[in-house]
């Protein structure tokens, strides 16, 4: 399968401090690749180096083209959705607000309420919050807000930033079912960095390992979920 | 925010080694230079310029003063000249009304302004920020006001002010009124540099700049924040008062409207030119708002202070951490010659 | 009685210029968290642009039109080229540079304009339809200061530009992952927030009469009144000034007199302050460890 997104020697800086130590990676067209790793591994910063919000050397090419360098603004234009930790609700907004927000580089107005209509089709807790202000919703209403904004961009890449967080199982649950919805009916390509392995290996077709900077392992999410001593050294279980 | 200039005293520990000696012995090299300095000028230099020094020095007090609460306690006063105020006309008033001689007036005015920023420091605990600043700032624009009021005018000479004697050299030394005036100043000054590198250094001083980077930490670990918080008011105002009773000695005259609200912005400007938190940085600070508007009158007559506006701008573009904050992490890129960066 | 009417109206008027430049004082601090101390001179240098036309023979609306367009402008490029190359430095470093501006506005006004004390005349009629309650141009004042309200709040709540900048100010990060060229967004901040101190500026001139000293004064009771109002909430800006000008003008008028009415004021402010450091109308800010 062609490769949507390709990193190669990939660094990252955060002021001198050098973060990423020339990782190299995928994301397939049409599919779900999960990069895992431990705190600290240096997933979030792989994700805000595709988005263009850290300094970085080495290239990142996206349906061939070079994005590296290009600033945030332009990247989202390219079709990059990014679903930032922490979620990024804007909080004094309301739910609404947020998805208009998320619109903002969309010309039709028709498009963007059918986008509305779908966005809460996927997430029906939104449309009945939809005038509420965003910052009262519970932590899992808010992830649902925050992948349904970038969603509303019409993204050819989503890239999630452990959505799963600080949510309940049974949520993640939901929300990961509807993350393999949008990606089958909706052909959005997925980046999904996550320390939920176990999750992210289920959801996922292809996984990254990273450490401490550098990708140390890579496979189909199969042969990671099938490679018992793979999984215990570098997995945990 | 960035992060605030550390004094030297702050630095690690650790450096220990060859080049943190001979880091001190550059500083005494310095220091000694520069008292050499000081004391040539009043034989040096006409008796204008060496007013001109005596009110540089009477204004890195005055900045001092400010830095303490700005720099190391991270408290924003826009209204200092109010305290420089009130020192001057405590002095002119003692002089004018009591008879006092001019010495005397500054153990009076450095327990007046003392309490006069204690009262207003406990008030101040309740106000953050932007809200403090307007406090203070609005102390400022009040002061001229206040002074010129009539029920005050006895006392203060209303509008017109009050003119005061200049003090002579006293045992009939050979020294101009001028000279005699700078070497007090110096002394007073000296005193009070080095008094403030002490307490700064000590309890109080750990105390104020805890609170300036983590007031609920500092809480956390005994400290009292609103003692602390208080006294580094009122020993700000001491200084600035102290100051400002020089200063009106210097000048032999107070009147309202050289208290209006420039007089407080510019101690600001001097704080942040010179260098938050940290010491020396009050004499470049005060060096600058004592010197650049008279560059800035010669460059331009109509606009002069457009000029100074423009000097302004660029030192905060040139040097946002003030001139000591400059020659800090100059010193500091020079000391750490760089290592290849790799596998960290 | 009536008197006391008038006092209020007169005052409530003045409040109207408060809360003017109040809301341009906010808008750019919730994009930023700075405050803009050379809006007042920014709003007299638009001012006396005005002056400039209409002594040219303009008509008082185009020549206002015009000065609207350069106060944005002029706003705009103050961002663009002063303050989005400062960088990131510490707060009171950014602070300095908006005193230099404040003096340098200033001292170019003295030097373009000259110091002398113009009348600058107001569009609307001296009398307001034969009342004595109010006069025509503090009827007027007050109208202006509700249609920029509104329409203000009409841009910010129903545009697809207003939305963008509004999120540009809450969060800057997610508003870039959604496109929207925040840095853009902040100028136009800036341009707009200098409009509505140039209306300001339009709407005090007649009273306080032209030259470059003469928003200093104004420039307080804006702060204050924003600060009154709670400095996160723009519409509480607008209440806090409107409360600041009456305020001023009850203590000029009954108790203390012109000379001390600015202390008086302040005091009051001050003390609400301590009541409730957040203002009247502000957040209270919840702060996590």
């Amino acid at each position: 399968m062609a490769a949507l997104l390709e990193a190669t020697n990939l660094e990252a800086f955060y002021g001198a401090t050098r973060v990423l130590k020339g990782i190299a990676f995928e994301v397939t067209e049409g599919g779900i690749t999960t990069i895992l790793g431990a705190n600290g591994a240096g997933k979030t910063t792989t994700l805000r180096a595709l988005s263009g919000l850290v300094r970085t050397r080495g290239e990142i090419r996206f349906s061939g083209h070079r994005i590296d360098g290009l600033a945030t603004e332009k990247i989202a234009a390219l079709g990059i959705a990014h679903v930032p930790d922490g979620r990024g609700t804007l909080v004094n907004m309301s739910v609404e607000e947020n998805l208009r927000v998320g619109a903002y580089l969309r010309r039709s107005k028709a498009e963007v309420a059918e986008s509305m209509e779908r966005v809460f089709g996927y997430f029906p807790r939104l449309r009945e919050r939809r005038q509420q202000q965003a910052g009262t919703l519970s932590g899992g209403e808010q992830q649902m807000l925050a992948i349904s904004r970038a969603l509303m961009q019409r993204p050819k890449l989503l890239l999630l930033d452990e959505p799963s967080f600080g949510l309940a199982p049974l949520i993640i649950r939901e929300i990961f079912d509807i993350m393999r919805v949008i990606n089958q009916q909706e052909g959005v390509s997925i980046l999904l960095v996550e320390q939920n392995v176990a999750r992210a290996l289920d959801l996922a077709d292809h996984a990254w390992l990273l450490e401490t900077g550098s990708t140390v392992m890579s496979g189909t999410a199969q042969a990671l979920r099938d490679d018992a001593q793979i999984r215990r050294s570098y997995l945990g279980f | 925010m960035s992060a605030l200039p550390v004094s030297p005293d702050e630095a690690p520990v650790a450096a220990q080694t060859p080049r943190a000696t001979s880091a001190t012995s550059w500083r005494l090299v310095a220091a000694v230079g520069l008292a050499a300095i000081a004391l040539a000028v009043p034989f040096a230099l006409s008796d204008y310029r060496i007013f001109l020094a005596t009110m540089t020095l009477i204004t890195a007090i005055a900045v001092l003063g400010l830095n303490m609460l700005v720099g190391y306690n991270g408290q924003l006063s826009l209204g200092h000249g109010a305290l420089y105020a009130l020192g001057a006309y405590v002095t002119a008033i003692l002089m004018e009304h009591g008879g006092f001689a001019w010495w005397a007036t500054l153990p009076v005015s450095a327990v007046v302004c003392f309490g006069f920023g204690l009262l207003f420091g406990w008030p101040a605990l309740r106000l953050k920020g932007h809200y403090l600043a307007l406090a203070t700032f609005a102390l400022a624009l009040a002061t001229p006001q206040l002074l010129k009021h009539k029920a005050l005018e006895p006392w203060t000479g209303g509008v017109q002010g009050l003119t005061l004697l200049k003090p002579d050299a006293p045992f009939g030394w050979k020294l101009s009124q001028d000279q005699w005036l700078y070497l007090v100043v110096l002394g007073i000054a000296a005193v009070m540099f080095v008094a403030a590198w002490n307490l700064l250094r000590g309890r109080l001083g750990r105390a104020t700049i805890a609170i300036r980077e983590q007031p609920i930490a500092a809480a956390a670990m005994g400290i009292d924040v609103a003692y602390t918080k208080a006294m580094t008011f009122g020993i700000s105002a001491l200084y600035t008062g102290v100051a400002g009773s020089l200063g009106a000695i210097a000048t032999a005259f107070v009147a309202p409207d050289s208290f209006g609200m420039f007089v407080s912005v510019f101690f600001l400007v001097g704080v942040v030119v010179g260098g938050l938190g940290t010491i020396s940085g009050a004499l470049v600070g005060a060096a600058f708002i004592q010197f650049i508007p008279n560059v800035a009158d010669q460059l331009s007559k109509s606009a002069p202070s457009a000029i100074f506006a423009g000097f302004l701008i660029l030192c905060m573009f040139l040097m946002p951490q003030g001139f000591v904050g400059l020659v800090r992490s100059a010193r500091r890129r020079l000391q750490h010659s760089p290592r290849p960066r790799g596998g960290d | 009685m009536y008197s006391l009417l008038q006092q209020i109206a007169s005052g409530i008027a003045m409040g109207g210029i408060y809360a003017c430049l109040g809301l341009a004082l906010v808008m750019i601090y919730q994009s930023t968290h700075h405050i803009n101390f050379a809006q007042g001179e920014m709003a007299m240098f638009s001012t006396f642009i005005a002056f400039l036309l209409l002594k040219a023979g303009l008509p008082y609306w185009a020549a206002a039109l015009v000065t609207l367009a350069f106060g944005f402008v002029a706003g705009f490029l103050i961002e663009r080229l002063l303050l989005r190359p400062l960088g990131d430095v510490p707060e009171l470093s950014v602070i300095v540079v908006f005193i230099g501006l404040l003096i340098g506005i200033n001292s170019l006004a003295g030097w373009v304009f000259g110091h002398k004390l113009e009348p600058f005349p107001s569009p609307f009629p001296d009398k307001a339809f034969g009342s004595t309650l109010i006069s025509g141009h503090e009827l007027g004042t007050i109208g202006v200061v509700v249609v920029v309200m509104a329409v203000l709040f009409a841009f910010l709540r129903f545009t697809k530009v207003g939305l963008a900048m509004r999120a540009s100010a809450e969060n800057p990060v997610s508003s870039r992952l959604a496109g929207i060229p925040v840095s853009l967004m902040l100028s136009l901040g800036w341009g707009l927030s200098a409009l509505i101190g140039a209306i300001g500026g339009l709407m005090v001139a007649p009273v306080v009469f032209l030259e470059p000293n003469m928003m200093g004064g104004v420039l307080i009771y804006a702060f204050a009144g924003a600060l009154l109002g709670g400095i996160d909430n723009p519409w509480g800006a607008v209440a806090g000034g409107l409360i600041v000008g009456v305020v001023e003008n009850l203590a000029g008028t009954y108790v203390v007199g012109t000379e001390l009415k600015l202390t008086l004021a302040l005091v009051l402010i001050v003390g609400v302050l301590l009541i409730r450091p957040s203002g009247i109308f502000g957040r209270k800010l919840v702060v996590r460890v």
